[in-house]
């Protein structure tokens, strides 16, 4: 077992970083870049049971802390996602992939989630409801720790793979979601998605994304998605991967002794698409400079 | 697509509100004109998205308008490195013209246009070029064509004349072409043509390289991201509704 390795419920990782949804797209996209297997793992672009075009540009906005995306979960349904583009994947990546699931109804969600479980790359299904850019779905669930819940037990009857939830932190009592969620049988949990925001142009006084509103990431949310896992970590048994704002190898160890088990990198990597090999150098050098011999010693020291 | 970082070697004025960018860059990746780079900007987390004018073994020349902040802070730098993601999108596809081809650009979306003259003349295609401009004062490029094998053609909005009405006026509407320009420019100009076209657009782009599906546009029968697919896609696959 290497010094970075981690376990994710029963899935070995090299390391504990994972490239976040919809900013990793299925992979592909980073070959110029490096060898993508040098990554802990990835979660592929949200995937629906149908196809979707998403939102109208335009769908990208900046701010002084990151960015802010109204994508709208574009993608190309399962079956293309399965039938396509997990066949060229798994001529260049050998590790398993994070498939996140996304829906408009409990039954899309669970016929999306078996079509994927079923397939030998998937290592966790990421139950996703927390996308703040659709109408309808996404966030709905994720709002509501009853839904969650039941959205949850529904989709963990349809699979056998562990089942992440990755949560929204506009969720009014995201401790008690996640417990209920846990209750569900989530094998774990993603805290958390982007927060929702918006940008008007200053010239027009109108808005910049054409949703209007949009997901806020990027380093300006570090602070408060670290907080939402340092306060769920004493509530739930199973592992949390802390995703949101993470830029650097300090904000990785952050995390980690917040109670996070892994890290989701997003929107670092859109701006430098070199941030996870120099994320894991960091790592590999904290880990040297500060004599810890396995990196999952770090988590959830914040609470010790 | 590969990450430099580059000294830039001339910076100047062509325009108003234009300017002409030369930095030292090996253009390994550059395959095709109409590719372009993205340029870091520091304070800024997006890279912007500059059109390549021209390139050499080791130097590109970007033409741009200051639109923003980000291209104002790059007009004023005149030394120094920036960093670059080099060879994005596609670029046009010369080796689909046999023998005419025309470039038809509007504003600082004729920005691409020089070296694709430049690289359609070294394929031996007989080049005509038509490009708009707001106002005779923002015309780019004369004195670097004027020095070329082609017939170029300027028209003005404010002589009453746009590139699509020109493109009628000349009888061009059988040369197969290139274009960009804004989107109601790139409609008018299809609208008008009865031609195969390759037309480049334009989108608010995210990484530049594919990941984050920020430009994507939907197309005839499937979605494409402006900055990976793109930004040049043949006319036939554009439903213009969708865009505009």
């Amino acid at each position: 077992m290497g010094t970075l390795t981690v376990n994710l419920s029963g899935l070995e990782l090299s390391n504990p970083v994972i490239a976040a949804s919809g900013t990793y797209g299925y992979g592909m996209e980073y070959l110029d870049f490096y060898d993508v297997n040098c990554i802990g793992s990835f979660s592929i672009k949200g995937t629906t049971l149908h196809p979707r075009t998403g939102n109208r540009q335009p769908r990208i906005a900046e701010y002084d802390g990151g960015l802010l995306n109204a994508v709208g979960l574009e993608n190309p349904g399962v079956e293309h996602v399965v039938q396509e583009i997990f066949p060229r994947l798994q001529k260049v990546y050998r590790g398993k992939v994070l498939a996140n699931v996304s829906g408009f109804s409990m039954e899309e969600y669970c016929a999306c989630a078996q079509r994927l479980d079923e397939q030998d790359i998937v290592g966790i299904i990421e139950l996703n409801i927390s996308c703040p850019n659709v109408h309808g779905g996404g966030m709905a669930f994720g709002m509501d720790a009853a839904c969650a819940a039941e959205l949850t037990a529904a989709v963990r009857r349809c699979v056998k793979k562990p089942l992440y939830v990755k949560c929204t932190p506009q969720c009014p009592d995201l401790v008690d979601l996640c417990r209920r969620v846990e209750d569900a049988g989530a094998d774990g949990l993603v805290l958390v998605n982007t927060f929702l925001g918006m940008r008007l142009d200053r010239h027009t006084g109108k808005p910049l994304l054409a949703n209007v509103t949009g997901g806020v990431s990027g380093s300006g949310i570090f602070p408060q998605a670290l907080y939402r896992v340092y306060q769920v970590y004493p509530h739930v048994h199973i592992p949390i991967i802390g995703c949101g704002g993470v830029s650097c190898g300090s904000d990785v160890i952050e995390m980690l002794s917040a109670g996070a088990s892994a890290v989701e990198i997003g929107t670092q990597n859109l701006l430098d698409p070199m941030c996870v090999p120099k994320v894991l150098r960091e790592l590999e050098d904290y880990c040297r400079e500060e004599h810890i011999q396995h990196i999952t010693d770090l988590i959830g020291r914040a609470h010790q | 697509m590969e990450l430099h970082t580059c000294a830039i070697l001339d910076n100047h004025p062509v325009a108003p509100e234009t300017y002409q960018l030369t930095v030292h860059c090996a253009a390994a990746s550059q395959t095709r004109c109409g590719q372009f780079a993205d340029i870091a900007i520091p304070g800024k987390k997006l890279r912007r998205p500059l059109s390549i004018t021209d390139w050499t073994d080791n130097t590109l020349t970007f033409t741009y308008r200051v639109v923003g902040e980000g291209t104002d802070w790059l007009s004023r730098q005149h030394q120094g490195e920036l960093e670059l993601l080099t060879g994005c999108g596609n670029g046009f596809d010369l080796t689909a013209f046999s023998r005419d081809i025309l470039l038809m650009g509007g504003g600082i979306g004729c920005a691409p246009l020089l070296g694709t003259a430049r690289q359609a003349l070294a394929q031996g295609l007989a080049v005509k070029l038509l490009l708009g401009f707001g106002n005779p004062e923002q015309a780019l490029f004369q004195k670097e064509l004027s020095g070329l094998d082609v017939e170029a053609v300027y028209c003005y909005d404010s002589l009453g004349e746009n590139v699509a009405q020109a493109l009628v006026r000349l009888g061009w509407q059988d040369l197969p072409f290139c274009a960009c320009g804004p989107l109601p420019m790139l409609r008018a100009v299809c609208q008008a043509s009865q031609a195969p076209g390759q037309v480049s657009l334009e989108a608010r782009m995210g990484c530049g390289f594919g990941a984050c599906m920020g430009c994507s546009v939907q197309l005839k029968e499937r979605m494409a991201r402006v900055c990976k697919d793109g930004p040049v896609f043949h006319r036939k696959e554009i439903v213009w509704e969708h865009l505009l």
